[in-house]
């Protein structure tokens, strides 16, 4: 659907929240998801999300109510209006409520800065695949070692639009999010391992699949060359890298 | 929008992507609708509902999978241009593939399927009204006890859900059913030692009972709990190996993380290239892991949030013996992951809604129940601890060592329990533990766990996992 009709549907809740006497705010969200999953240097999973939906927000005497749809048609978004209306009836009032925001808190065009880049949104759920198997092309290139990849490939772009019956209206404000996490794995006569980045990017131009590649595949080669030593368990000084420092809050407060 | 209309989209994105030379297809299509409310100090905090349709379309080209997902507006232009994605993100797979997809076959099956107690809950009963006395009671009971209690909170969400699934093979099956999901929580403090007490629930249907009968009595019951908890010592952080005795809730979280997850086929498979990182039960399939009172289920007839008659592949759900008699017999398949053991699909394939690709999921997975009576157990119990409850997993990406902490937990000596602890984490070797199990009880309870998540980008699933009380060793510390 193209925004203005989506937001031609979505207006009718202003008109709705007036004749209410309410406070009304609207949320519409467009995002879509490019996912390529390799695995053993194929291809396993190529994802395609495509979400589409308004949020609506009533204010009644400082009370809130809220409500979702994903169909942006004229009843959905009325029967939305009317639950979040009963919702914002029965929500406790919050103290000090001063109403719906009129402005939004900064005068910048745009609400983060170099947070959306054309090129990445623009492109296509097969040319997210084709710059996955372009990773893939640099791990066979690497060395003598057998290594694999294992990678996931996220091309998010995201729009939304806010507007509520104080006149606040910010339409339209784009970004985009290009994740990654590669893992490769060398294999040298029994020996195996593996070594692994992650990757996040506002723009596609950050992202430079040869070196991610390279990096990651060296690192696991490397490994395969060191000496083995078992060390026992002590109380020892520990050098944290970035990088372990950036698993730590996710294994300590749950993945995702 | 009616069955017939949901099942007549699903049939044109299936002809559609047949005749764009598909070899296979299946599409999805799904519509909820839900509300929930969060409930503190007995008043509202916050209030919401939603309404979600959409559609799922999943296709093999040329050997290769493709999937696109859509959600406003389910047109004929909107639901092919889906279609034409799907297929051109399989030809582009497909250019780097090394073993073409295969799937195991199944059964084709024309059905309409309602979840038990399922007559649907009128979303526009579900107001305020219907929660906030319950939830007010909650508030009354958990207060009234000392002034202990920092904050408690409960969520508390209502949903329906109508499930159409089509497929190339010639399935049409439409599941219907509702049911309820919702975390209560205290927080008590004293002298200084602040307890954070949570408890899931969860179940199909109809929730009034559930609301006025059950709720303020558990409210109630993990307020006492947190207030006792402030009171309580803990034990040293140096941990000590020692017997241990799991309640059905500690046991429900140990089987999610050490069993659940690693029995799932996909993760057996090695990750499909990380062998690696392959859980532990990777290399001992099919192997003795346990003593012979010992054996696992998946079973997905379970009348939790996990319920589900057909998976999401359109397989017909079954138990599934994954560990009999302390070997490892089976695991969690998609058709996929049944074609690559060579067995038949047991109907695992689950996915949160049609935005996600489905994948082995546990469904309800529990510990079957022995003969022990838990005073027996206890009785049998010279010297060890009681813990009740699992709060805060974690373990290693092969689920080979883990370490969970305890809601509560007790010191039993001389066949007695004794006094409280709290703080307390159980940290362990899964194979070793496993071995050490040397009673089961007869008190199976199924937990909810709402949340649990997998894959990239993560699906996030409500699962039943459970057992009953059992005993083993293990190492236990404290917080001191």
């Amino acid at each position: 659907m193209e925004l203005s009709e989506a937001l031609e549907v979505c207006r009718s809740v202003i008109s709705l929240a007036n004749r209410e006497g309410v406070e009304a705010e609207v949320f519409l969200l467009k995002r879509d998801l490019k996912s390529i999953r390799i695995t053993s240097n194929e291809i396993v999973e190529a994802q395609n999300i495509v979400e589409e939906g308004a949020a609506i927000r009533v204010a009644r005497n400082g009370s809130i109510g809220l409500s979702a749809t994903n169909t942006l048609q004229h009843d959905s978004i009325e029967n939305a209006f009317i639950s979040a209306l009963r919702m914002a009836k029965s929500s406790t009032r919050i103290p000090n409520w001063s109403g719906l925001p009129t402005q939004l808190p900064t005068s910048q065009e745009s609400i983060v800065l170099n947070s959306y880049d054309e090129e990445l949104a623009s492109k296509s759920p097969d040319e997210i695949a084709e710059l996955s198997l372009e990773m893939l092309r640099h791990v066979n290139g690497h060395s003598s070692s057998s290594c694999a990849l294992t990678s996931v490939l996220m091309a998010l772009f995201e729009e939304f639009s806010i507007f509520n019956s104080n006149g606040l209206e910010h339409l339209a404000e784009p970004s985009t999010i290009l994740y990654s996490r590669i893992i490769v794995e060398a294999k040298e006569a029994a020996e195996c391992h593996t070594a692994m980045k992650q990757f996040c990017s506002r723009r596609l131009a950050d992202f430079n699949p040869e070196s991610a590649v390279e990096e990651v595949a060296r690192s696991a080669t490397q490994v395969l060359h060191l000496p083995k030593r078992r060390i026992s368990k002590s109380k020892s000084d520990v050098i944290l890298s970035p990088q372990r420092i950036h698993s730590i809050p996710s294994s300590s407060h749950g993945c995702g | 929008m009616d069955l017939d209309s949901l099942e007549c989209i699903a049939h044109e994105a299936v002809d559609y992507a047949l005749s764009r030379e598909a070899k296979y297809v299946d599409a999805r299509i799904q519509h909820e609708e839900g509300a929930g409310f969060v409930v503190s100090g007995g008043e509202v905090e916050e209030g919401g509902s939603a309404s979600l349709t959409g559609m799922g379309v999943r296709v093999i080209v040329d050997g290769a999978w493709g999937f696109c997902s859509t959600d406003n507006g389910l047109s004929k232009l909107n639901v092919k241009e889906r279609v034409d994605r799907a297929i051109k993100l399989a030809r582009k797979s497909s250019e780097r593939i090394i073993s073409p997809v295969e799937m195991a076959a199944t059964k084709v099956t024309h059905t309409r399927v309602k979840g038990p107690n399922s007559d649907f809950i009128p979303m526009e009963d579900f107001t305020l009204a219907s929660i906030l006395e319950p939830a007010r009671e909650c508030d009354r009971r958990v207060r009234s006890l000392r002034g202990e209690i920092q904050t408690s909170s409960l969520s508390f969400t209502v949903g329906r859900f109508i499930q159409t699934f089509a497929n190339s093979d010639g399935s049409l099956i439409t599941q219907a059913y509702s049911g309820f999901l919702g975390t209560i929580y205290v927080v008590a403090s004293s002298s200084g030692v602040s307890e954070y007490y949570p408890h899931d629930f969860g179940g199909l249907g109809y929730y009034e009972k559930f609301l006025d009968d059950d709720l303020p009595v558990l409210a109630e019951r993990i307020a006492r709990k947190a207030c006792q908890l402030t009171r309580s010592r803990t034990l040293q952080k140096t941990a000590t190996f020692q017997t241990v005795v799991m309640d059905p809730h500690f046991a429900a979280l140990w089987v999610h993380e050490t069993l659940g997850h690693p029995l799932e086929a996909d993760r057996l498979l090695g990750g499909r290239g990380d062998p690696q990182n392959a859980p532990w039960t990777y290399k001992v399939f099919g192997n003795k892991v346990a003593s012979e009172f010992f054996s696992l289920l998946d079973d997905p007839s379970v009348e939790t949030p996990a319920w589900h008659r057909y998976d999401d592949e359109g397989v017909e759900a079954r138990k599934k013996p994954l560990i009999t008699n302390g070997v490892i017999k089976g695991c969690i398949h998609n058709r996929e992951t049944a074609a690559a053991f060579r067995v038949e699909p047991n109907g695992g394939a689950r996915s949160p809604s049609y935005h996600f690709t489905p994948m082995p999921r546990m469904s309800n997975t529990y510990i079957k129940p022995g003969d022990w009576a838990l005073d027996e157990i206890i009785e049998d119990t010279r010297e060890g601890i009681y813990v009740v409850g699992g709060m805060t997993p974690l373990v290693d990406s092969r689920a080979y060592e883990w370490r969970i902490s305890a809601k509560e937990a007790y010191i039993v000596a001389k066949g007695e329990v004794k006094e409280m602890l709290r703080d307390i984490i159980l940290s362990g070797v899964t194979p070793d533990f496993l071995i050490s199990l040397d009673a089961i009880g007869e008190d199976l309870q199924i937990a909810i766990t709402p949340d649990c998540g997998k894959g990239s980008p993560i699906q996030m699933l409500p699962v039943g996992n459970g057992g009953p009380t059992i005993r083993g060793k293990a190492y236990v510390g404290g917080a001191e």
